[in-house]
């Protein structure tokens, strides 16, 4: 029911190849004979005739001689497309394969797919509609002899290839370009590790949803133990798990993703992912999903930690500011805007709480400390404030740089921040006068991603961040200090 | 002006660039490299103001042995011993020899395992022994290399006119036809011989349970071994996939061919524990024993079932592999003996439709009562838990697994599986993806008390128990009240269509533990069947 989180090299997954391999190849095939009578497909296939002018065809056939035929269809093409007639069939048998083509037979996923956008932040691929990218919906239509013509081409090629799969898949082949669906087996595999994974996967799923953590905890401990596992297929299922119990274990383990699994290289258009790569890696220019989930959970963590109050819990959060901020020099992270507002609210949080705690000295005994303390944790303050500006200015910018790349960005709650930031300044100087109301935690919902086709990492970001940011605002909301005022 | 100067390709994460230029008595490329081993003391003070603007950070990593590495590479992780290794392996000639060693070696594994946790009798291993000299005596005679007689088969290759047929002959001549399933049948015939009460259920039970030595045998040949055979033999010895009951029936056929084994051993299986096991498993009264056993004799004139010999790979009798056989002629003394009951209608019948309506109810509910019942769960049903999930009719999802049932399938995946597979694994692993394995297998332990689960520990019902109980239960159904449906003579097809449910319930019950597909069951009856009504005609 679920796809394998394995690597490449199993059993399966070679019989699997041979057949994707055929298929692409017939498409391919195809391609190069739209190709040669000049019929571009680039943007799809082109649509057959409608089945009357099929019956016309036979009609016809059986009217007119074959010699003649051809030479009625070949004027009626030439007439209806404005192209070349085909080549004669005779060149066709000669068999003009190029040789450059010949070698490529290996990788025919590739070369079909060398036609298709992949981006890399997506789940899917995506015909991206931007501007540059636009082509028209194909119109043209080819007539059905023809069409029939360029099948028989194509299978012709395919004898050779064939000749050397089982008896088994090439009959499947022949069935699936002729428009059947292959009824396949199941997924079920005899393999026996696939068996194994394959079932543990699925009481995985099941015991998630029937939230049977326990059972869900052990069937995830063995997965992971399993040979061939890609773990990175199913660390999200992982976290949901660890984090139900506690969150500084799913912690660990997505610091451990981040630091065993921070691939840096670029991302290849060319490579045909097993995998979806959106949530299973990084590369120079996509920061991986686990890594981002890493720093929201840690800075959730750090925040529920500073608000207990006691002088030293903000070493969790700056230990969180230091981390981001290395992060923050190297390629995928420091063009992320994600990363760079997460390294915002690290300095955002740690004024709120450092002015929180000066306003409730302040208002309960005035005259406890000195001055020249007072400034130091002011100072301490404001520079926490200005940095956020700061870091909030660069994220901003990020975002627009990502907004104009056509890439997935971040729409940031800057004003909410902002407005967030001039009260906590207030609060350093107010020592009488009432402190305003904070802004309802509604405000927080222009916050995410302003792209909608990222739905999935909406919600993804929903459950994270927002939550843990407005329980810290409510957490605010109920501080007695707002009671002292009354 | 530019202060860079041309140089070697820089090449740190693919880094283009030519240029080079000192920082802070670094050389630095373009891009912020530094170079490796190449540290330059710049005694010019001019330069320093200029190029102290300049900062770029380098991502140090550290590798395990506590060197600094730039960044990963993937070059840099392959173990460059394990490229030298690869030209050890040899091929030809001297491959197929070691490969004939190997073969031995496993199945030797595989004889002493039988004999120290199935309690095979002493004698085991010696017939293992004589029937694979009988199969070594067939490779001798058939090697393709060394009676050298690739000139006939080019001649040969001319006569077939179809190219798909003459690649699969080329590829047959040069096989030995040996591979992981065939020492499994070396060890049924052997154990044939002894007429030992096992069958190729029992076989492909221990097979997909796992503890028997046949999933990644391969892994058990010493290392040297390993590392010098050919991939391809290595694949024949690695049971990757469950072996399947008609696999099984057409091996045993063919290695019966190459072994001779007809004229050189006891060829008849144990009929009678075979057909004792049939009706237990079906909890059955044991009066169908001997209707079976009477009508074996009856029809085939000796109670004889001889494993038959074929080398055809299209090989599809099933119905006359002995196993099956006996299978379709229980079936088939089932239907005949309920049915001709039935019809004497002025006598008493002696089996009544209750026991029948009751033994139907225990078997539709036999899933659900298995779940209930207690912790004290034999390793046999645990087996053929696991059996179930390979075979071909496979009926439970594990969706629907009970939670006992699932955990019984953890535990034993954790102790067979993955505490095996552990220690194999490591040593493939670099030092640095072992650390970091280790690392998580710490961060996340198969047991913490942040997530609890109740133990349980095998219980040691015996098969005796295990039978007694089931039968207890059928004798509880039958006094069920519910069941007893008044006046249910007259409507004899209800009868009927009782039996025939049964029988297809027997078929699924058998299917599922022979590991043979339904179809084939069913063909198997019907062509007994019309054998044996030849043979009373006659």
């Amino acid at each position: 029911m679920f796809e394998l989180p394995v690597l490449l090299g199993s059993f399966s997954e070679s019989q699997s190849l041979v057949r994707k391999k055929l298929r692409y190849r017939y498409r391919n095939e195809i391609k190069n004979q739209y190709k040669r009578i000049k019929i571009h497909d680039e943007n799809g296939q082109l649509t057959p005739e409608s089945s009357h002018t099929e019956l016309d065809d036979h009609e016809s056939r059986s009217r007119v001689c074959r010699g003649r035929k051809r030479r009625l269809y070949d004027l009626r093409d030439r007439e209806e497309h404005g192209f070349e007639s085909d080549s004669s069939e005779a060149q066709d048998e000669v068999g003009d394969l190029p040789e450059k083509e010949e070698e490529e037979i290996g990788h025919e996923e590739r070369k079909y797919f060398k036609n298709h956008e992949k981006p890399e932040d997506l789940y899917e691929v995506w015909h991206v509609a931007t501007e540059r990218r636009k082509v028209p919906i194909q119109r043209q239509f080819v007539s059905y002899n023809r069409l029939q013509t360029i099948e028989r081409r194509a299978k012709r090629k395919m004898e050779v290839p064939l000749l050397h799969v089982s008896r088994v898949r090439s009959s499947e082949f022949s069935a699936e370009i002729d428009g059947y669906d292959v009824v396949s087996r199941g997924d079920e595999t005899t393999h026996f590790e696939n068996k194994h994974i394959q079932l543990l996967v699925t009481l995985l799923h099941r015991h998630i949803s029937t939230e049977n953590w326990n059972l869900a905890y052990k069937v995830f401990a063995l997965l992971i133990r399993m040979p061939r596992v890609d773990i990175r297929a199913v660390w999200n299922l992982g976290v949901a798990i660890l984090a139900r119990r506690d969150s500084t274990t799913a912690i660990d383990f997505l610091e451990w993703m981040h630091s065993v699994y921070s691939n840096k290289h670029r991302f290849i258009q060319n490579v045909n992912h097993r995998l979806p790569p959106a949530f299973r890696s990084g590369s120079r220019t996509h920061t991986a999903q686990y890594t981002t989930t890493w720093l929201w959970l840690s800075l959730r963590a750090a925040t529920e930690q500073a608000q207990e109050g006691a002088p030293t819990t903000l070493e969790p959060l700056e230990l969180l500011t230091d981390k981001t901020s290395e992060l923050l020099l190297t390629p995928p992270y420091m063009d992320d805007s994600e990363v760079w507002f997460i390294y915002c609210s690290c300095y955002f949080v740690k004024a709120d709480i450092l002015s929180r705690n000066i306003h409730s000295d302040l208002t309960h005994n005035v005259h406890a400390f000195s001055s020249s303390t007072m400034d130091l944790r002011r100072n301490e303050v404001v520079q926490s404030i200005t940095r956020c500006q700061k870091t909030l200015h660069t994220a901003e910018e990020k975002s627009d740089q990502a907004r104009h790349r056509a890439h997935a960005y971040w729409e940031l709650p800057t004003g909410y921040i902002k407005r967030q930031l001039q009260q906590i300044e207030k609060r350093l100087t107010a020592q009488s006068t009432p402190r305003d109301q904070p802004s309802s935690p509604a405000h927080y919902e222009n916050y995410g991603l302003g792209d909608t086709e990222l739905a999935e990492d909406q919600a993804d970001i929903d459950a994270f961040p927002i939550e843990e940011d407005n329980s810290f605002l409510q957490a605010l909301d109920t501080q007695p200090l707002s009671d002292n005022f009354l | 002006m530019s202060t860079f100067i041309r140089g070697p390709v820089c090449g740190t994460d693919n880094c283009p660039s030519r240029l080079w230029r000192v920082i802070a008595g670094r050389r630095t490329c373009q891009y912020g490299h530094v170079m490796e081993g190449d540290i330059e003391f710049n005694n010019d003070e001019d330069d320093v103001p200029q190029l102290g603007s300049m900062t770029r950070r380098l991502n140090l990593t550290t590798t395990a042995l506590g060197t600094f590495q730039s960044s990963f590479n993937a070059s840099q992780l392959v173990d460059p011993s394990s490229t030298k290794e690869q030209h050890k392996k040899i091929f030809g000639y001297d491959a197929r020899i070691l490969f004939l060693k190997a073969f031995q070696f496993i199945l030797r594994k595989q004889s002493s395992y039988l004999l120290h946790h199935k309690n095979f009798p002493q004698e085991f291993p010696i017939v293992v022994k004589l029937v694979w000299s009988h199969y070594l005596k067939y490779v001798n005679d058939n090697d393709p290399l060394a009676n050298a007689t690739f000139s006939e088969d080019e001649d040969d290759d001319d006569e077939i006119p179809n190219s798909r047929a003459r690649i699969r002959q080329r590829g047959r001549a040069n096989k030995l036809g040996l591979n992981i399933n065939t020492s499994v049948t070396i060890l049924y015939l052997a154990a044939v011989h002894l007429r030992l009460p096992v069958y190729t259920e029992d076989f492909i039970q221990w097979i997909c349970s796992s503890s028997f030595p046949y999933y990644k045998a391969n892994d058990q040949l010493p290392k040297i071994w390993q590392k010098r055979l050919p991939n391809y033999y290595l694949g024949l010895l690695n049971g990757g996939r469950a072996l399947t009951g008609t696999q099984f029936c057409k091996k045993i056929a063919s290695t019966v061919y190459r072994t001779n084994f007809n004229q050189h051993f006891q060829d008849t299986i144990n009929l009678p524990s075979l057909i004792f096991r049939l009706v237990g498993n079906t909890t059955l009264l044991p009066e169908f024993y001997f209707y079976t056993m009477a009508m074996i004799k009856r029809v085939e004139k000796s109670t004889d079932f001889p494993v038959i010999p074929s080398d055809k790979p299209s090989f599809n009798a099933y119905h006359q592999t002995p196993e099956m056989k006996v299978i379709a002629y229980f079936i088939l003394s089932f239907r005949w003996v309920l049915l001709s009951d039935s019809s004497r209608k002025h006598k008493k019948q002696t089996f009544s439709s209750n026991w029948l309506r009751a033994l139907k109810a225990f078997q539709t509910g036999w899933q659900d009562s298995e779940s209930v019942t207690d912790d004290n769960y034999s390793n046999d049903t645990l087996s053929k838990q696991i059996t179930e999930l390979f075979s071909a009719s496979d009926k439970t999802d594990p969706i629907d697994w009970s939670e006992r049932k699932t955990l019984r399938y953890l535990n034993w995946l954790q102790t067979t599986v993955v505490e095996k597979q552990s220690s194999l694994r490591t040593n493939s692993l670099t030092i640095d993806q072992n650390i970091a394995q280790r690392k998580l297998h710490k961060l996340i332990p198969l047991k913490t008390d942040q997530f609890p689960l109740p133990t349980t520990t095998p219980g040691n019902i015996t098969y005796v128990e295990d039978l007694q109980e089931k039968y207890l239960k059928v004798r509880a159904s039958l006094d069920d009240d519910t069941l007893h449906v008044d006046a249910f003579d007259t409507k004899s097809n209800e009868r009927e269509d009782l039996i025939a449910r049964l029988e297809y319930q027997f078929l699924c019950i058998i299917s599922a533990q022979f590991f043979v597909p339904m179809d084939i069951l069913e063909d198997c009856v019907r062509r007994t069947e019309e054998h044996c009504l030849k043979q009373i005609e006659s």
